[in-house]
This record gives structure tokens, C-alpha cells and sequence, in this order.
């Protein structure tokens, strides 16, 4: 999957519509520079998610990590338009998507959780370890690290599925940059303005 | 996104795929500092590429949100975002 035209248009159209909302002097006159700051990252998430659609695991994460916090919510609502914020925080029910329910991952997530904070491990006996076991735990370490930065990497079941998501993760990723880049430079400069979509 | 069926083993030659693929996503640079590719290294690289795309989001953030804040009205740029809004 490679970020279509629709895409960027999508992107662009919610990213304005999230600054005019939250960034702009006379529309948010109360709002701090910290505030304004993080309202237009949380902007740009959501334009992202968003334009990307519910059919990946990462831009559903995103939009229901970002619409667990009350303050996005009504941002979020706003930039989106009630239907389709609904529609993408709705959990969706393809058969690609992970079986388990709601509650269920909320439930394996904080055990997951209490779990680690309780079990301090204990010093490991000296002994000779191979290189190849040396490597998986190398593996299995940076898989976790892995997990912990793609947006809903952790509910991901196996580390193919986690892969396929970074993959499609890292290509939007790359798009948003470029956007918000091709954005402030028209801002910037509005006369030399040039695209291609 | 993928062949592969819903339910069915994923098997080795799906795994090398997806591994490749991600090796080619990295920039050319992180993939030269890589040297000889092994799975622990992919996933340094990729993790580290990850942060530092992330961390470009937010610097572009805060860009956005001093440009914003020094508009005013009546100047080209309040102009063009509105003519991009209707």
C-alpha cells in the first residue's frame, strides 16, 4: 500500500481543518503555546489515522488512543465530522482483525502490565551463552521495542502481523512528514507553492 | 495488504518478504550503516527510523503551531489556507 492522491488530500484537508481549529490566534484565543502545540500534533494524527481508514490496525489504534483522552475527543469530532469519527472509533469486525474483544485486551494489557512491574527478574547465572542465543534475545527484545512504537503494536497477536503494520506504519509515516513539510513551506512561502500529487 | 489468508501458518518465505520489504523501506543511509542485514539489526534500524520520523512530526508540529500563531488576518498565508478550506 503506497499513499494514493486521495490519501494526501484526505490528510491536508483534516490537518487544515485541525489548525483552523486549534492553531489559529483569533479561532483559539485561549489557548497556551503548549496547548496550540500539542493540539496540532494531536491534528495531524488524527489527519493521518484518518485518511489511512480503519482497515489497519495502527490507524485504529491511533484514533482510539487519541479519543481516550476527553480534551481530543471534541477535536477530533470536530475535524472529522460526528459520522465518520464514530465510524472510525467504532472497533471493526473484518476476519484480518484480531479476535480478541475489547474488554479482553484492556484486561491482557494491564496484567500484561502489573505482571512486569511485580516480577523483578533475577540476575541471570553467569554462564556461556551462544551467539544464536545471544541474537533471539536480541530479537525478542527489539520486537518489544518495536511494539511499543507502532500504535497498537502491542495488541498485535504475532510478530508477521506486527511486521505488516510497521511496514504500512512507516510508509504513512513518511507521507505525514512530507505533507506537514510541503505545508509549512506553502505557509511559508504561499507564492512559490508546488505539488504533485 | 497481503496474500496471505486469514488463520493460515504464516510461513518462512512470508516472513523473509515482510523482512525485505522493511530492509528496502529504510533509507539508503541507515541501510549502508547496517553493514551485513540480521534480524536484531533490521529492527534497531527500523525501530530507531520509527523514533526519528516520529520525532519530525513533532518538530513540524511545533513549526506549524508558531506559524499559525504569527498570522495574521490579512496575510497571504491566512488567505490561502481559507481559499484550501472552502
Amino acid at each position: 500500500m503506497q499513499p494514493t492522491a486521495s490519501f494526501k488530500l484526505a490528510f491536508l484537508r483534516h490537518m487544515l481543518a485541525g489548525i483552523r481549529l486549534a492553531g489559529g490566534v483569533s479561532s483559539a484565543p485561549g489557548m497556551s503555546v503548549l496547548e496550540r502545540k500539542w493540539a496540532i500534533k494531536s491534528a495531524a494524527d488524527i489527519a493521518m489515522a484518518f485518511a489511512r481508514g480503519s482497515r489497519t490496525g495502527w490507524s485504529r489504534a491511533l484514533v482510539a488512543d487519541l479519543s481516550g483522552q476527553e480534551r481530543n475527543r471534541a477535536l477530533a469530532r470536530s475535524i472529522l465530522g460526528r459520522e465518520q469519527f464514530e465510524r472510525l472509533s467504532r472497533p471493526a469486525h473484518p476476519p484480518e482483525c484480531s479476535l480478541l474483544s475489547g474488554s479482553k485486551k484492556i484486561l491482557r494489557r494491564s496484567s500484561c502490565r502489573v505482571r512486569s512491574r511485580i516480577r523483578k527478574r533475577p540476575p541471570a547465572p553467569r554462564r556461556a551463552t551462544s551467539a544464536s542465543l545471544l541474537a533471539k534475545r536480541m530479537v525478542r527484545k527489539r520486537t518489544q521495542v518495536l511494539r511499543r512504537l507502532v500504535p497498537g503494536g502491542k495488541a498485535l497477536e504475532d510478530d508477521a502481523s506486527l511486521l505488516e503494520e510497521t511496514l504500512d506504519y512507516v510508509v504513512f509515516l513518511r507521507a505525514q512528514v512530507d505533507l506537514m513539510q510541503h505545508l509549512t513551506n506553502a505557509l511559508l512561502e504561499p507564492s512559490k507553492c508546488r505539488y504533485q500529487y | 495488504m497481503s496474500s496471505r489468508r486469514s488463520g493460515s501458518r504464516i510461513t518462512e518465505d512470508d516472513l523473509n518478504e515482510l523482512v525485505a520489504k522493511l530492509q528496502s523501506l529504510l533509507p539508503e543511509a541507515r541501510r549502508r550503516s547496517m553493514g551485513r542485514a540480521s534480524a536484531s539489526k533490521l529492527l534497531k534500524e527500523t525501530c530507531s527510523y520509527i523514533k526519528s520520523l516520529q520525532r519530525e512530526v513533532g518538530d513540524l508540529s511545533d513549526r506549524l503551531s508558531d506559524l499559525m500563531s504569527s498570522l495574521d488576518d490579512n496575510s497571504a498565508q491566512a488567505e490561502l489556507i481559507r481559499s484550501l478550506l472552502r
